[in-house]
């Protein structure tokens, strides 16, 4: 034998309203103790030596299953994309639309360099990034303490490079690299309250059945960053 | 030094040897032990079976009788934790929020009691045997006793002492949890007390009375006794109640 | 509602489910120490993250409409839910608007507490859950166990039985094969999904991001490729800044499963992509009343990280469904009586030895322990009067036995002699107490202590001195 819940009375027809409402009645001021924030603090801390902050970074993308390039500049970049794709026997790919890659003319340097590519520029629907093998982006940041590729985009298919297809590379400079989340968080560029923001810090995965780690779920299998050093 | 004891209701009235072995112990390094008998029980039942109502009497009581100046030492972590923290959800006041905040700053565990006071140095005993410690949970986690019972256990000449790798999972016994689901509660003693074995110990030491009857009941339950006994770490010390060979 | 004590016992002769608990807990238990290790300090993170969280429910009346402000201004457009019924309808109303027969559902406890799936269905919408556990769980017809693990409770084999039977996938046992299979199953109706429903994990107020956090991509998958996206968030999980975000992600992640960051967290702007619509569903559905209930409140900062589960010797025992409802473990005791059915909210709470490792293991500091000792005092109500009664009886009776020193003592003569004279009454009355056969009763011994060192005191002492000690003892 239990008691029946009573239902609640409703004080009001608009839900807004009455969840408001109870919420100010029931205010009590807060316990001054645990007003003020503090930040997190790391077993290592790289500081903003960039040496410090690759090294760091390289471990944790090590862990984490990130493959990663590291680049003396960038004349090397389109080479040594255009081998990695030949060498994955990559079909058609999808870039990201933005002004480095333009700048570098990625999408011809591709199309030229490696044969029978197919090469996805600007404008290209979710369904064709979708089929692409590899899907080819920039990003804003690179956190060290997380290994984790900080992606921007407005639209969706901008965000699709990033996972529709079974890999994903990623070009950054080496001195895009930051310590942690919070400190880049709080320092946050100016496109940041307009365009969504993906943190990426490894292949997609999943350890749901007997928590056995399986790699390569929903999204891709691959994540490799190209790190140029200017 | 004077220190009033409090032993609680199970020890006194189960394990009358650890509640020796106590006593003996802070005698031993210069302690003069007085102990009021009118003491009974701190209210933890009641308390944690979620009838803080039932609790109160006994804890005004407890209050009562400690209304004095004197250290309280409690050979047992719940009790502490109870006195210390837990008689906040009674929500005491006047005359009896006072005694409470006067008796919180005095309540010790008997082994954090001898370690912040300095006097765990003068203990001097031997015991050649090797003990497994298996922390309580309230002693562990609201006592944060750990590191006092490790300095006082390293005291203790001649003994091997070893961490059993669940030494800090709940040993099952929870009070009201022992009686409500009490295959669990056996479940989760027995599965502790088979990792202790597998490190061949002839005593395991706790620092709660509830804890040690729970194992010491499987213990007897699965016929065990004369391999292992189990124990209040003070009477490693004293050696009362201490079955040997 | 069956008894607890025989739920208990099923759960214990499950030996599939003591091997699958056993193992899965062990090894994410072993992982979280490594990711912790990687901060300066466990305990200043926890203090870090508890700040955070105890002032973003300190502030839910200003943070809440400030949340609201940002996203309407920018096309976002939210809804409010009393209850389950409310929320549910509310999400309903837009599929129906919109003709959805095909809806896919990203991991979320919010909705799962709703019954939002059953409620889509009903009103004539497929639901597809796309978290691989989940879909697991939704094949299988049950109830995810764990908050961040749905199908933890299951062997490899058991999940490969599952999606053999109910969705046609190769048979297997091997977790690799298996996941790769679902995930490739539900490659095409991500894309022919009209509808997309997501919990959050956090919601910015300042800013009015959404914070969603996963691993799968399924989550991703769903809000890129559907036209329209329903979140759905229990109204504490608002944050007063991005920073503050960031905080509660250094250490969700961490606490959950063992990972340093999990693969991805997409923070979504106020603005909803061209070509989409976005609705934020906001949910009370009891939370305003724990909001209420004075050192209960705490509940409300729980980030869902599991950790307290995997912590939990008792979880270890008996899995998530021994719970009854959608939170299980430690958590689960505390929210059972604001956001649970009434069914849970009698027993839930004897779930728990009371030992404080969900306590430890918590990153935004909720005293468990403490509140589960509260829960119970809320619990009565909800149980059967005449266990109530007898548990009173016998604490009154107890604590009559403890308010003296004669009676105390007659009580603990009265035990003996119980013994002694009614041996057989005494042995049943142990065992319905579970103190008997493979536990041992403890038996009152023949002097107290207390008669022992009054004694004592009376001779000698081992030094050869007459002790004054134990004056009061007289």
């Amino acid at each position: 034998m239990t008691r029946e819940q009573k239902p609640r009375q409703r004080r009001s027809d608009d839900p807004r309203e009455e969840i408001l409402e109870r919420l100010a009645t029931a205010y009590k001021a807060a316990d001054e103790a645990t007003v003020g924030r503090t930040r997190i603090a790391y077993a290592t801390e790289p500081g903003s030596d960039p040496e410090a902050l690759l090294a760091l970074a390289r471990e944790r993308f090590e862990n984490q299953e990130v493959g990663y390039h590291i680049l003396p500049g960038w004349d090397s970049l389109l080479d040594t994309l255009a081998n990695h794709l030949y060498s994955r026997q990559a079909r058609r790919v999808a870039v990201q639309s933005c002004e480095l890659f333009d700048r570098l003319g990625l999408v011809q340097a591709l199309a030229g360099r490696v044969p029978d590519l197919c090469v996805l520029g600007p404008g290209a629907g979710l369904d064709e990034i979708a089929a692409a093998d590899v899907g080819i982006t920039t990003c804003e940041a690179v956190i060290a303490q997380t290994g984790t590729l900080v992606l921007n985009g407005i639209e969706r298919s901008t965000l699709g490079l990033s996972l529709l297809g079974g890999v994903h590379f990623c070009v950054a400079a080496v001195r895009q690299l930051v310590p942690d989340l919070e400190g880049w968080l709080s320092g946050r560029p100016a496109w940041f309250p307009d365009e969504a923001c993906i943190l990426v810090s490894g292949p997609s995965r999943t350890a749901d059945i007997e928590k056995t780690v399986v790699i390569g779920v929903h999204g891709p299998w691959k994540v490799s960053l190209f790190l140029v050093k200017e | 030094m004077k220190v009033a004891l409090f032993v609680p209701c199970l020890m006194d009235r189960f394990l009358p040897d650890a509640g020796m072995a106590v006593a003996r112990l802070l005698e031993s390094v210069g302690a003069q032990v007085v102990c009021d008998s009118r003491q009974t029980c701190c209210g933890q039942p009641a308390v944690n079976a979620g009838h803080p109502d039932l609790a109160r009497k006994m804890a005004l009581r407890m209050l009562k009788l400690a209304d004095h100046e004197l250290p309280v030492v409690v050979p047992s972590g719940s009790c502490v934790a109870m006195m210390r923290d837990a008689y906040g959800l009674l929500d005491l006041s006047g005359e009896d929020a006072e005694r409470w905040s006067s008796l919180r700053g005095r309540v010790f565990e008997l082994a954090e009691f001898l370690v912040h006071r300095g006097l765990a140095d003068r203990v001097t005993a031997r015991l050649d045997a090797r003990v497994v410690v298996h922390h309580s949970c309230h002693h562990l986690r609201h006592v944060h006793g750990a590191g006092p019972l490790a300095a006082l256990l390293g005291r203790l000449v001649g003994a091997e002492i070893v961490e059993s790798p669940q030494a800090l999972q709940c040993c099952g016994f929870g009070g009201v949890f022992s009686v409500k689901l009490p295959e669990l509660s056996v479940a989760l003693g027995r599965a502790r007390l088979q990792a202790m074995l597998r490190l061949e110990p002839r005593y395991i030491a706790l620092a709660d009375a509830g804890c040690a009857l729970h194992l010491g009941g499987i213990v007897e339950g699965d016929g065990l006794s004369s391999r292992v006994q189990v124990v209040h770490y003070a009477q490693l010390f004293t050696g009362d109640g201490l079955e040997v060979g | 509602m069956t008894d607890l004590r025989d739920t208990v016992r099923e759960k214990l002769a499950d030996r599939a489910l003591q091997e699958a608990l056993a193992r899965s807990l062990g090894i994410v238990r072993d992982k979280r120490e490594g990711a912790l290790a990687e901060l300066a300090s466990f305990g200043d993170a926890v203090d870090a993250a508890s700040r955070v969280r105890y002032q973003a429910v300190q502030r839910l009346r200003e943070l809440l409409p400030q949340l609201e402000s940002r996203l309407v201004g920018e096309g976002t457009h939210v809804l409010w839910a009393r209850d389950a019924a409310e929320a549910c309808r509310k999400v309903v109303d837009i599929a129906r608007q919109r003709s959805v027969l095909r809806c896919v559902m990203s991991k979320s406890m919010v909705a799962e507490e709703i019954g939002l799936d059953a409620a889509l269905k009903a009103a004539g919408t497929a639901v597809i859950q796309s978290d691989l556990g989940e879909r697991v769980v939704q094949l299988a017809h049950q109830r995810p166990s764990h908050i961040t693990a749905p199908c933890l409770h299951l062997s490899a084999a058991e999940v490969g039985r599952i999606l053999h039977e109910r969705s046609g996938i190769e048979l297997s046992t091997d977790p690799e094969k298996l996941s790769r299979s679902v995930a490739k199953a539900l490659r095409p109706v991500f894309f022919d999904a009209q509808m997309a429903v997501s919990g959050i994990n956090m919601a910015v107020a300042e800013t009015g991001h959404l914070v969603l956090v996963e691993n799968e991509g399924n989550c991703r998958m769903g809000y890129t490729l559907a036209p329209v996206h329903v979140a759905v968030m229990g109204l504490e999980k608002v944050v007063a800044s991005l920073q503050d975000a960031g905080t509660l992600l250094s250490v969700l992640a961490r606490s959950a499963m063992g990972q340093r960051a999990t693969c991805y967290v997409s923070l979504l702007p106020p603005r909803p992509f061209p070509g989409q619509e976005r609705y934020l569903v906001i949910v009370d559905n009891g939370r305003t009343d724990a909001f209420g209930a004075g050192p209960m409140r705490d509940c409300l900062r729980c980030i869902r990280c599991g950790a307290c589960l995997n912590a939990c010797p008792v979880y270890e025992r008996v899995g998530g469904h021994a719970y009854g409802w959608t939170y299980p473990g430690p958590i689960g005791i505390v929210l059972a009586p604001f956001l649970g059915p009434s069914e849970v909210r009698g027993e839930i709470s004897n779930l728990c030895s009371l030992c404080g490792a969900c306590t430890e293991a918590c990153p935004v500091g909720i005293p468990l322990d403490r509140l589960i000792v509260l829960a119970r005092g809320l619990s009565h109500p909800y149980r059967p009067a005449d266990a109530v009664r007898k548990e009173r009886r016998f604490l009154k009776w107890f604590g009559a036995a403890m308010g003296g020193r004669l009676r105390y003592r007659l009580s603990h003569l009265g035990h003996r002699l119980a013994g002694a004279w009614f041996p057989e009454r005494t042995r049943q009355l142990e065992a319905s107490l579970g103190w008997s056969g493979t536990r041992a009763a403890p038996r009152p011994a023949a002097e107290l202590f207390r008669k022992r060192f009054r004694k004592r005191r009376e001779l000698p002492s081992e030094l050869g001195e007459r002790d004054q000690g134990g004056r009061r003892d007289a």
